[in-house]
């Protein structure tokens, strides 16, 4: 395995009413692995701790934050030391944010590091023509390109660094859909030579098929991992009511929301995060429902179908 | 109601025009979405359109006349970053307030709750600021909404659940939309006809 992530949880250290301290779950015992050549992609709801997720894995989160379980990337299990090594180097990161651009420095410098001799300028204008960006814009600032463009900077700088994890939050949108379907190949062809990437997206139908295995994330737990064969049938082949639910709303099935809103990470309720809207909810839903095998895949719910 | 923009062109630095003899036009009740590959200046036309720049050449018609350069605006923006788009130190309420949009009705269209009125921008995430950010726009005097990648940060319930909010609004009130977007299966389900930017700039 390259990586496997075990009992995870993530805090954060809050002050309320007159200092008084409390602690906000944002992810609650995850357990996942990734297997070498592998893409697994994460869905769910927007502020449901994905992004925490990842920067959890590059050890990159703010102070105030309280990590919990191990996280072993290549059989060691990191320490925050190892992680400041690892970070850039064997792990990639694509920020969803084009803030993460350094407003200062022409384009072409960060991609290339600061560092830019013969083989990094030749690997540069050799991704920048891959990507469709003009070599003009390397000598450019951050603010004077539109936002896809920066999304495109951004894909580049990861793909100078030659790691063996790719984390990738949320790469397309600003992206007209040829890029999209570019990119998600060479997604599929850095995995296909050993490599792992773990894709944080909204775009389930562009992902899907490029994609081992499909993680629904919800208000800080994995809820179901699920296959591609699983997608066939309209989603009903999918465990999970909340997974249907979202394969139900996308704009190319039946667009349909569900009512509702997400829960803060303040105020979940007891069990299941997803019981308040779930439509087979019983009383057995107030239980921590445990995460199991089923089908192939795996999911965490009492009426999993 | 039409909004026609006649001739436009635009250019951050004189001599380079981001686009120039472009023609558009949107009837009251119409949906049209726009697209395009990123760079080629579409949202530069959306807020070309909704009077945030000043065209350097060619007008821009609401029935015959120009756009009020005061007041209240009835071309209306929604941007992709709605946290950016609300100052971090008012709370919802006030927020609602700028466009004198702080009424029960408004929250009950937009199905905004009630505890989040006392809540500051950060404190909520994108899809309910975006509810809020939309709200604010569909003030009483608009005419036409211009959507520029609303939902695509979005999860895809929240996007279905902004997409039938502002669907029915602008149904029940005849409005005008055009929708930015690079989502194709997204432009057909919500809109009438969709056209490409470099379309717009051929008839000359």
């Amino acid at each position: 395995m390259l990586l496997e992530v075990e009992n995870l949880s993530i805090s954060f250290r809050r002050y309320e009413n007159k200092a008084q301290q409390i602690l906000l779950p944002v992810v609650c015992n995850l357990s996942f692995s990734l297997d070498y050549g592998q893409i697994m992609s994460v869905v769910g709801a927007s502020g449901s701790g994905k992004t925490i997720l990842l920067q959890a894995i590059l050890g990159i989160l703010p102070q105030e934050a309280i990590v919990q379980g191990n996280i072993i990337f290549q059989g060691q299990t990191l320490t925050p030391k190892q992680q400041r090594q690892l970070c850039g180097k064997k792990i990639a990161y694509i920020p969803q944010s084009v803030q993460f651009l350094d407003p200062l420095m022409r384009i072409e410098h960060q991609v290339c590091q600061g560092k830019r001799d013969t083989t990094n300028k030749k690997r540069q204008e050799q991704i920048f023509s891959f990507l469709g960006l003009p070599p003009a814009t390397g000598r450019l600032f951050p603010h004077q390109i539109s936002g896809g463009m920066a999304r495109k900077v951004l894909i580049a700088c990861a793909l100078m660094s030659n790691a063996d994890l790719y984390l990738v939050d949320e790469p397309t949108p600003g992206l007209e859909e040829s890029i999209v379907q570019d990119f998600l190949q060479t997604c599929r062809a850095i995995a296909d030579q050993g490599k792992s990437i773990l894709l944080i997206s909204h775009d389930i139908g562009s992902i899907l098929p490029f994609s081992d295995k499909v993680a629904f994330f919800y208000a800080g737990s994995i809820l179901e991992i699920a296959n591609q064969a699983d997608f066939t049938a309209n989603g009903q082949n999918l465990r999970h009511p909340f997974s249907k639910a979202l394969y139900q709303a996308l704009p190319q099935n039946n667009f349909t929301p569900i009512p509702g809103h997400a829960p803060y990470s303040g105020k979940l309720p007891n069990g299941c995060p997803f019981a308040p809207r779930c439509p087979k909810f019983d009383d057995c839903c107030q239980q921590e429902p445990p995460f199991l095998d089923w089908r192939n895949g795996k999911v965490a719910c009492f009426h999993a179908t | 109601m039409q909004l026609k923009a006649q001739n436009l062109g635009f250019s951050y630095s004189p001599g380079y025009w981001i686009f120039r003899h472009l023609q558009l036009q949107i009837e009251s009740g119409q949906k049209i979405a726009l697209l395009g590959p990123s760079g080629c200046g579409k949202s530069t036309l959306a807020k070309v359109l909704a009077q945030f720049y000043q065209p350097q050449e060619g007008q821009i018609y609401l029935n015959q006349n120009n756009l009020p350069a005061k007041g209240f605006c009835p071309v209306q923006y929604i941007g992709q970053n709605p946290e950016k788009m609300m100052n971090p130190r008012l709370k919802m309420a006030q927020v609602l307030q700028e466009a004198q949009q702080n009424k029960a009705q408004v929250w009950e269209d937009f199905a905004i709750p009630t505890e989040w009125l006392n809540r500051y921008p950060r404190e909520l995430s994108g899809g309910e600021l975006q509810r809020f950010a939309i709200a604010r726009a569909l003030a009483p005097g608009v005419q036409f909404v211009i959507a520029d990648e609303i939902t695509t940060m979005l999860d895809a319930i929240s996007q279905a659940q902004i997409w039938q909010l502002l669907n029915k609004q602008i149904e029940d009130r005849h409005l005008g939309l055009l929708l930015i977007t690079h989502d194709n299966n997204l432009a057909q389900r919500v809109c009438h006809e969709s056209y490409s930017f470099f379309d717009l700039q051929k008839k000359e």
